[in-house]
């Protein structure tokens, strides 16, 4: 056999047998710790301790889980999984209407247009409209009125203060977004002219108003195809400012 | 009796002789401390030199150890394993003396101690490599995992304690150090 062949492997109980003849060529250090056991203990040796204890691992734990919790829920609520007062959806007690209704208020005042997810329920809508009915030294000044047609599947409403808007185009722009899970669509408007407010859900249209009272032709001269579900409603039920 | 309830019983003996020994220290009795450094003086030197592959750390980090154990032997739980207490001690005191030399030593270091080795084996006919070498080309946790399965005689769970790995970790470490140790050795 040639000095270049590769050895045999050795075993695991060969390795284990080598590796216990090891030698230690230290001296013996047992006089220089004997010499040091009355020394006290310097001050850098408190950072060296065992692992911490049960309990504080217990409660390292138990804020992890509570933080994973916290992340957990906001995902939860940011993806649409869990539905948080006001963040869209069925509307299904005074307080949320009231809740989103206040919420709307807020950004018309700011925005000058509202955004309200009535998740697919006119009914809904109707009680929001019967909150602010109710509370008319509350509702803001522009908000007098409203009425609404037949129950369809609206998604999203717009209302849009001090101004007559047109639907130029409504496209769906996402079905698992700001709103969860629910269709969002994405209305173009052009301003055109004389009616305070309108609210505007897709397939019919809702009126809000205190002010000069466009005719039937009027608003079908807008937008024919838009607006043609307006004939369902007739302006003469509309109630005066 | 076979080869399992011998070693069990051995491990066990062990065992008592480890939390007598802390006791009577935790008393404040030098003759305990001594035979509890004569028991794990190989050991505890060759887990030292694992972790910081520095000959003069490693006797250091026995040193500091034995001191600590004096100091804290009082803290000892007679319900956890003396070994696994010992090594863990070990380990912090490692990484305790890593991080106060950083900037001149490292584990890259070992090969350029000018320091005497302190580590070897006699030449084997067919085993021509020293512990200290081989140690040196392991992975550091590897390393550890090996000299305290190999020369300081602890048990896979013991390491695993000591370590703060998981056993099957422990486990799977250990496969991996006698792999390669076997490829170093037949070269």
């Amino acid at each position: 056999m040639s000095k270049t062949d590769k050895k045999k492997e050795p075993s695991e109980k060969e390795i284990l047998a080598w590796a216990g003849r090891a030698e230690f060529r230290t001296g013996d250090p047992w006089e220089s710790i004997r010499a040091r056991l009355n020394e006290p203990e310097p001050a850098e040796a408190e950072q060296v301790r065992p692992r911490a204890g049960r309990r504080s691992r217990r409660l390292v734990l138990a804020a992890n889980l509570a933080l994973l919790t916290v992340i957990g829920v906001l995902v939860a609520g940011l993806t649409g999984l869990v539905r948080f007062p006001g963040s869209g959806g069925k509307l299904t007690s005074e307080e949320e209407i009231r809740m989103l209704a206040s919420l709307g208020t807020k950004e018309l005042s700011e925005r000058g247009e509202i955004v309200f997810d009535c998740g697919g329920q006119g009914y809904n809508l109707e009680k929001l409209i019967a909150y602010f009915s109710a509370d008319p030294e509350e509702r803001p000044a522009y908000l007098r009125t409203i009425r609404f047609g037949q129950s369809g599947e609206p998604h999203i409403c717009q209302v849009t203060a001090g101004k007559v808007l047109r639907i130029d185009s409504f496209d769906r722009i996402d079905s698992s977004g700001l709103y969860g899970r629910h269709e969002v669509f994405q209305a173009t408007y052009e301003h055109i002219g004389t009616v305070d407010i309108y609210i505007n859900i897709p397939s019919r249209l809702f009126i809000l108003y205190n002010g000069e009272l466009p005719t039937e032709d009027e608003l079908r001269s807008q937008n024919e195809d838009r607006w043609s579900n307006v004939a369902s409603v007739p302006l003469s039920e509309l109630g005066e400012p | 009796m076979d080869e399992a309830t011998r070693v069990e019983i051995h491990g066990t003996a062990d065992r008592q002789d480890e939390s007598r020994l802390l006791r009577e220290i935790a008393r404040g009795e030098p003759g305990a401390l001594e035979a509890l450094f004569r028991m794990h003086r190989k050991g505890i030197l060759a887990a030292a030199f694992a972790a910081v592959r520095n000959d003069r750390l490693a006797k250091d980090i026995l040193q500091e150890t034995m001191l600590y154990i004096w100091r804290h032997a009082a803290d000892y739980r007679y319900d956890r394993n003396p070994k696994a207490w010992i090594y863990t001690i070990v380990r912090h005191q490692s990484v305790d003396l890593i991080r106060r030399n950083r900037g001149w030593v490292s584990i890259e270091t070992f090969e350029e101690t000018l320091l005497p080795k302190a580590l070897t084996t006699e030449p084997e006919p067919d085993l021509e490599m020293s512990l200290r070498e081989g140690i040196g080309r392991l992975d550091p946790l590897e390393a550890q995992v090996f000299v305290l399965k190999a020369v300081a005689g602890l048990g896979h769970a013991e390491i695993a304690s000591a370590l703060g790995l998981s056993y099957r970790s422990t486990h799977y470490r250990y496969r991996c150090a006698i792999r390669e140790l076997k490829r170093l050795l037949a070269e």
